[in-house]
């Protein structure tokens, strides 16, 4: 099977794509490089909603609009999706197909979810050299089986959850277990199984009923048991399968939790958002004061000094002339009279009374002050002045010694270093604001919130189902004893009837008939997983660059068990992919599985893969492209959407292996296209750049780093 | 060496064109590196007697404080009259009008430097602590 092109309209942001896939054996690659962003993944959903409708999208897509968000609300758009294939029949003759997938869509608002269907419609046409004959859809059911959707289209990401999702060795076994069954037609095998079981029982009734009363009451007791037996089985069946759906769906929407969480949790960080805020306000509090410490300092004595020094000190010189002069008296009166009062003198000396020579200095220091107090009121204001001046140019220098730092220059300092420092804090806390205040806006709280609902929400059903498996766990079990009862006493009850010879030679042969198909089931099934399990070991030794005969080397083989596990072994013990393997590796093990499940089974069915080799470089990346691309007698398809730094260091392998290239490149990457293309809304569209070509829709202005070249196209 | 008393009788005067631009540097408000106009007028003295430069009063003036302010900082009255006995001499000292119509002589002249010197400063506090030195170097 091969798709020859696809045409996308109204899908997404693409309007108006066409593509060619190649169809050439000796190059079976296509190649479609696109940027993030650019329209991968949507080529992707576009071609399994296609083939699959909603069941084709993600889980989380569901029910929302196909149509681009810019699209006019309350205006119906045509969404269609045109897949031209060829398939060979049994005959080994091609045949060529067309499906035609059309649905018409209104958005009703802004919302993802905001958007109502209109007429819907899905065609199968055949192709022939007189035209187009319709077919029944039903048959893109056989030709892609549904169950192995996300082997055919997948990406990087679903490659390696395929092998290590999070719900890991439950969920792994049954992806495994599925894929094997639907590409191995082992459910056809195992429906005849099936049929042929109610056969036998049909034929154990009729024997029955020939056999007498006795023998057909027991019988009918049996039947009735099996049929409770089987009943019960499948609720439980059921009942498990709603489970294990809604495990995977909780899981998914945890991991976009996750995501989002990874961003910050959004209560953390209002919370953080306030207290930083609350610092804020104290440092600008704090730096306010600094401001007002400068106004005390500029309206200072000290100041004062600081800019007037030499003239005050000059006008202190002039006082010392008139003291000098003794036009100022040296002394101040009120000094004098302290010194009296206490009786001792400046000098030290006593002023005291007694004895004659205390008295003497005393008397001498009192005619001084009357001597003064018989100058003139000026001379008297002088002298105050005088004393005045001495003493602030006094204090003036005791604020200037170090122990004492109250001088202008250092308070002005002091406030510099208060001041920047102030500044500094402000500054850094305004940058932690400012970045939290961006992951706060990042944070999608309305999704958030949502998710939050629907993780509860289910978690709540999940706990339902898992009361309502037990039960019927329970119940299922008593069923099954209750019909190996009846077999018991059916048995008894035919021993003792006699049996009807040509009924019970039917019963028996169709009861060998399913023991025949049961058996060839079980050993298909272990001869298969077998064969699947070399080719995978082989595969991915080869891709990982593993040795098995090295002595120190990591990975010596791949096995799959009988509850369909796969393991790599290690020289010692085995691996859990899940848990014990990096990204590449898991990555490695999911393709050579399913390249090697394909082969076994004789699948052409191409494969389609996003962004495949994001986590994988150097000889593995290679060998890994080397190893899906590879032609090979299945005349099989590939199809790899790349980003240009995957693309990076394969160019001459996708050279070798590609027949066909097309480049995707979508308007709204303004600030990357060398050529920025006009267009009212945001749009994706292809050029037939080949991985080493670019040209005025798609070159980029980092393209030299990859070694593409710019070219003029005519077809633009 | 006049009595302290007799400075409260006077009135302290400032050009009108710098009155009408006080607002920037002094007042209420955050950035401003003068609480009072007196402090504003101080540094303004301090500047022009520090380049020994003064503008005589003339043309609209206005009264912006008594002396009473003197009260509460007496060292500025010493600053003053050490400041005009150095520059006039003994005598001039003994007249309190004399000794403040000196200083705002140097208060006009220094006063307009700083409006200039702090014009267009978003904190001029700030500022004028920053390049103290540097105005105080240059006059």
């Amino acid at each position: 099977m091969k798709i020859r092109s696809v045409g996308i309209q109204n899908f997404k942001l693409m309007r108006d794509v066409k593509l060619d896939f190649s169809l050439d054996p000796a190059h079976p690659l296509t190649v479609i490089r696109a940027e993030n962003g650019n329209g991968k993944t949507t080529l992707l959903h576009a071609l399994s909603w296609a083939l699959y409708g909603d069941k084709g999208l993600p889980a989380e897509a569901r029910n929302m609009r196909l149509l681009d968000s810019s699209t006019e609300v309350g205006k119906p758009e045509r969404v269609q999706v045109r897949i031209d294939f060829e398939n060979k029949d049994s005959q080994g003759l091609t045949v060529r197909y067309r499906l035609i997938r059309t649905l018409e869509q209104t958005l009703t608002g802004p919302d993802p979810q905001d958007v109502k269907d209109g007429p819907g419609s899905v065609l199968l046409y055949r192709i022939t050299d007189s035209g187009e004959d319709e077919v029944e859809v039903s048959l893109i059911r056989k030709l892609f089986p549904e169950r192995l959707l996300r082997v055919f289209f997948t990406d990087g990401d679903g490659v390696q959850a395929f092998i290590s999702g999070s719900e890991a060795a439950v969920t792994r076994q049954k992806e495994v277990h599925n894929a094997i069954n639907a590409l191995l037609g082992l459910d056809e095998l195992r429906a005849a199984a099936a049929n042929i079981k109610e056969v036998a029982s049909s034929k154990r009734r009729d024997a029955a009923a020939a056999a007498g009363g006795s023998r057909k009451a027991a019988e009918e007791v049996l039947a009735a048991r099996e049929t409770e037996e089987r009943e019960a089985g499948e609720r439980l069946a059921e009942c498990e399968e709603r489970l294990a759906n809604m495990t995977v769906q909780k899981s998914a929407w945890n991991k976009e939790l996750d995501e989002l969480r990874g961003k910050g949790d959004l209560d953390e960080i209002q919370a953080r958002l306030a207290t930083v805020r609350a610092e804020l306000t104290v440092l600008d509090a704090e730096q306010k004061s600094v401001l007002k410490d400068i106004r005390t300092l500029f309206e200072s004595e000290t100041f004062s000094w600081k800019a007037m020094e030499p003239v005050l000190l000059q006008g202190l010189t002039c006082f010392e002339t008139l003291v000098d002069q003794g036009v100022v008296p040296g002394i101040s009166i009120e000094v004098l009279r302290d010194r009296v009062n206490d009786g001792v003198c400046i000098c030290g000396e006593s002023l005291a009374e007694h004895p004659a020579e205390a008295s003497v200095r005393r008397n001498h220091v009192i005619s001084v002050i009357e001597e003064n107090l018989s100058r003139s009121l000026e001379s008297q204001a002088l002298t105050e002045l005088w004393h005045r001046a001495r003493t602030s140019w006094d204090n003036e220098s005791a604020r200037r010694v170090e122990e004492s730092p109250e001088n202008f220059d250092d308070r002005r300092q002091a406030l510099m270093d208060r001041y920047t420092g102030k500044t500094d804090q402000i500054r850094a806390k305004r940058a932690e604001e400012s970045e939290l205040d961006q992951q706060r806006t990042a944070i999608d709280e309305v999704r958030v919130d949502r998710l939050r609902n629907q993780i509860d929400g289910v978690e709540k059903k999940i706990n339902d189902a898992n009361s309502e498996r037990g039960g019927l766990k329970v119940y299922f079990d008593a069923a099954v004893l209750a019909r190996e009862s009846a077999r018991a006493a059916f048995e008894k009850a035919e021993k003792e009837a006699g049996k009807s010879e040509r009924a019970e030679l039917e019963r028996l042969i169709a009861e060998d008939l399913h023991e025949v198909a049961s058996s060839a089931l079980k050993a298909m099934e272990t001869e298969y997983v077998s064969k699947v399990a070399e080719k995978t070991s082989q595969m991915f030794l080869y891709i990982v660059g593993a040795d098995p005969e090295y002595e120190a080397g990591v990975f010596t083989g791949v096995t799959i068990n009988d509850n369909f596990d796969i393991k790599v072994n290690s020289r010692d013990a085995s691996l859990d992919p899940a848990f014990e393997l990096n990204g590449a590796s898991k990555r490695a093990l999911t393709l050579s599985f399913i390249w090697s499940l394909m082969e076994v089974a004789g699948s052409q069915e191409p494969r389609v893969i996003d962004t495949p080799l994001g986590m994988i470089a150097g000889g593995v990346r290679e060998r890994m492209v080397k190893a899906i691309t590879s032609p090979n007698n299945l005349d099989s398809q590939t199809v790899l959407l790349l980003t240009r730094s995957e693309i990076r260091d394969i160019e001459d392998l996708l050279t070798e292996r590609a027949g066909e290239y097309w480049t995707l490149t979508c308007s709204k990457d303004v600030k990357d296209l060398v050529h920025p293309w006009g267009a009212d809304r945001a749009e994706v569209r292809v050029c037939g750049c080949t991985h080493r070509q670019s040209c005025e829709l798609c070159a980029r202005k980092y393209d030299a780093q990859h070694g593409v070249m710019f070219q003029t196209r005519g077809d633009i | 060496m006049a009595a302290q008393t007799s400075y409260g009788a006077i009135d302290l005067f400032m050009p009108k064109a710098i009155h009408e631009r006080v607002s920037s540097v002094a007042g209420s408000g955050e950035g401003k590196p003068f609480r009072r106009m007196i402090d504003f007028w101080w540094a303004g003295l301090c500047l022009g007697v520090r380049a020994h430069q003064r503008v005589p009063m003339s043309g609209d003036s206005v009264k912006f404080i008594d002396g009473s302010i003197f009260a509460s900082d007496p060292w500025r009255i010493v600053h003053l009259e050490l400041l005009t006995l150095a520059t006039e001499g003994e005598d001039a000292i003994k007249s309190a009008s004399q000794v403040i119509t000196r200083a705002q002589e140097y208060a006009n002249w220094g006063m307009e430097r700083l409006l200039d010197s702090l014009a267009g400063e978003s904190l001029p506090a700030l500022s004028l602590l920053t390049n103290i030195d540097d105005i105080l170097a240059d006059v």
